[in-house]
Parts: C-alpha cells; structure tokens; sequence
C-alpha cells in the first residue's frame, strides 16, 4: 500500500507542478489576447471535463502507441514510451486536469485590476516585470485553487490512470487502483485502510493550501 | 524658462472625439469639465497608457508626434500618477507600495522618510491598503507618485472619494510642497479648481473651452457657488 500511496503522491504532486506551470503560460494568452477561434479553444480545452474517462483514455492509447506516428515519434526520436509507464500516467493525468488548471488561473489573471497593471507600466515596469511583480500575485487566490483542484482530482483519478497505465505496482498502480483491486479480492481490511489514508492525505494537503491561501491572500 | 509641457492631440473613438491644445506650466494646472468631457482621456494620453494623434513634449523630450511617428512608452516617460482610486497594488504594504516606484525612480536621494512624515503616513507604513481609510490611501498614493522622481505628477480626479475636511488638508500639504514640476489634476470640482489651479482649463464634450488662471473658475461657476463668502 506504500508504495501506491507514494506513487500517488509522486504523480499528483508532479502533475500539480507541471499543469501549473503549463497553464501560467496558457490562461495569460486566453486572459489577455484575442484571436480566431479562441472561444473553439476554450471548449476544446474544457472537453476533459465532459468526456467520459475511459474516451479520454481510449484516445491516449490509440495516440500514444507505438503503431501510431505520435507514439513511434515520442518512443524513437526522444526515448519515451508513453503506454503502461509513469511518464504516461504523467501526460494523462496532465490532460485529464488541464480545465482545473487553466481556468481558475484565467479567471484570476482577468480579475486583476486593469487599473492596477497601468500603474506598473507608468512606474517603469515592462510587460514581463508586470507579470511577475504585479499580476501573478494579484491572482495567487486563482493560482492555488487552480493547485488544490489538480492535485485533488489527480489524488482521486481512476479510469485514465487505469487505461493508460495499465495496474502495474511500484510503476502505475496509484492508491486509488490499488483500492479497486483490494476490493475485487474481497480483502476489505486492506481496502479500508488505504481508502481512510487517502481521504486523510488528500484532506491534510488540501487544508494546507486553504491555510496558505488564507495567509496570501489580500482583498 | 516657458511652458513644461506642450501637448496638442486628437483622438478619435468613432461616436466621440476628444481633442485640445495645452501648455502645462511648472506648478499646478487644472483641468476642469463635466464627467464624460475627455479629462481622464487627455491624462491618459500624457501618460502614454492611450495612443493618440497629435504631438507631446515634456521637459525638451518628445513624448509622442504621430506625424513622425514618435511614441515613447509610458515606462519611459518617468510620470508620476494618481488615480481617484484602486491606486495601490492590494499585497503590499504601504512601504512595499512606495518603494515600488522608488525602486525604478533615477534618483535615489528622493527624502522618502520625510515625505511619509510630512503625509503623516509613517506609522501606517506596515499596514496594507485595504486597512487604510480612502484619505491615507490617497495620501500613500501621493508619496509613491513622488517617490518616482517624476518629471511631472498627473492626479485624475485625486481628492473626489475625500470628505471635504481631507480634502482641503491634502491639498495644503501639496500646495506646501513647492514641487518644481508641472502638476496636472483632473477635476470635476470648482472648489478642488480654485483652490488649487494656478492654471485652469475648462473642457466640455471632448473640447477645451477655455483656459486661464482661477478667475476662470469663478466666471463659470458662480452661479453654481454663490454662497456668501466661498471665494473669499
């Protein structure tokens, strides 16, 4: 069961750092500037809300193996083998979260006060040091939610992980597939015990974020 | 020595126009209208936070001439602003929020302690705005402008959310300044005008209708400040 409880944690905190990062980048654009098709994008980026698990997973099998030009790709020019390995899990529960992530930080980055952002422009700051000094803290509240959700929905993530990783223990078997599988064997002490110590990490590392958005954030 | 700031512009935003000739001197100019007159769009275009047509110097430096197709960038125009609210950035503290603009300020010498003592803002400078009254947050506003070392300080409508008694308190404290700079503050209000102008513009629907020195003010306004012994 430790095991799986660390993979877990390895994969959630991993898709949190990453998604967040991806999506500072992603939610600035769809924030601030306007282009053809924008609104199109946003429902694309909103689909892994809507699509089922297992479509999700489908579709990132059939991409991401090896007869398929994106798999070939991935495995023969960068070494990556995306199918039943946790890089896979990775890129999947990335995808599976993407709308947790960007919208919540696309919201907070619109919510910045206009007003705000001229102030550090007539007080000598570029656009890059505007970004930095004024508009990323003014929406650390959208930056958190945005964290909290990806990690909460990756802690609890099921079928994509299933269909992509396969159940490999020590590789992609994460808590919530080793419950499934207590379950199925009918050891219910076992499936007890890992579901009351996912529910109790995943409550302690959200309540640590609330904390911390408490503290950070200034109205 | 002449005029500080010439400024001559256009601008066109389909249903309304707003445009007017200008010639800023070093001390304080009002611009006074209506809301809608173009006044916060004329400051807007001082700062460079709006493009315009038409040409702009300050201080023997060309801010923007469309003809030439000159713009310098607000964050080089080192302008000191004040807004009538929302001015400072809402997770700083009052220090932190000066020394935002000090730190890009050319001149570190600017006297920052003296001028939150004399804005009686130095026990406050721990406190973040949202724990500020409108007065002392227009005040912090006011010093960080200053902070910037600016080589003129545009204010829009400065003193509108203060209670009359701040009002008059804050525009002493400026007036006391002796600021060798031009100071351009949009207003809505006669008084904040004849208290404070040195040089009065009147702008009406987009246009400057009028300028001169605080006379002006009386000449437009008296019939709505004909209370026995304002002016006097």
């Amino acid at each position: 069961m430790e095991e799986a409880l660390l993979l877990s944690l390895k994969l959630a905190s991993l898709t949190t750092i990453l998604l967040i990062l991806l999506s500072l980048f992603v939610s600035y654009i769809l924030a601030y500037f306007s282009f053809p098709a924008k609104t199109f994008l946003e429902g694309f980026l909103m689909l892994p809300i809507v699509l089922p698990p297992t479509v999700l997973g489908f579709y990132m099998i059939y991409l991401l193996s090896p007869e398929s030009p994106v798999g070939r790709f991935f495995k023969e020019v960068l070494g990556i083998n995306f199918l039943f390995s946790f890089e896979g899990l990775l890129l999947a529960s990335m995808i599976y979260s993407l709308p947790f992530a960007v919208f919540p930080i696309r919201d907070a980055f619109q919510g910045v006060h206009r007003r705000h952002v001229e102030i550090a422009y007539v007080f000598g700051y570029s656009r890059l040091e505007t970004v930095l000094r004024v508009i990323l803290p003014e929406s650390i509240g959208g930056l958190l939610t945005s964290a909290s959700l990806v990690f909460a929905h990756t802690m609890g993530e099921f079928g994509v992980v299933l269909m992509v990783g396969g159940n490999i223990p020590g590789e992609t078997q994460t808590l919530s597939i080793y419950i499934y599988d207590q379950v199925q064997a009918l050891n219910y002490t076992q499936a007890h015990r890992a579901s009351l110590t996912l529910l109790s990490v995943s409550l302690l590392c959200l309540s640590v974020v609330l904390l911390l958005r408490k503290r950070w954030v200034f109205r | 020595m002449g005029f500080q700031i010439e400024l001559s512009f256009k601008k066109d935003y389909g249903n309304v126009v707003i445009k007017g000739d200008f010639s800023f001197i070093c001390g304080f100019n009002v611009i006074l209208g209506p809301s809608g007159c173009g006044k916060t769009t004329t400051l807007r275009v001082m700062s460079g936070l709006e493009r315009a047509e038409g040409f702009m110097r300050c201080c023997e430096e060309v801010f923007f001439d469309s003809e030439k197709g000159l713009f310098l960038p607000p964050q080089r125009r080192r302008i000191g602003i004040v807004f009538q609210e929302d001015n400072l950035l809402p997770f700083l503290n009052v220090r932190e929020n000066i020394e935002f603009a000090l730190k890009k300020s050319p001149k570190k010498n600017t006297d920052v302690e003296k001028l939150m003592e004399m804005f009686g803002i130095r026990e406050l400078e721990r406190k973040r705005p949202a724990e500020l009254s409108g007065g002392e947050r227009q005040r912090v506003a006011i010093v960080r402008a200053l902070a910037y070392s600016p080589r003129a300080l545009l204010m829009d409508e400065p003193f509108s959310s203060l209670d009359f008694r701040r009002k008059i308190d804050i525009i002493n404290f400026l007036k006391g300044l002796e600021l060798r700079i031009p100071v351009v503050v949009v207003t809505h209000d006669p008084l904040e005008a004849n208290l404070l102008g040195e040089k009065v513009f009147l702008m009406e629907k987009g246009r400057k209708i009028a300028e001169g020195g605080k006379e002006l003010v009386r000449e437009y306004f008296e019939e709505v400040l004909n209370l026995e012994g304002i002016w006097d």
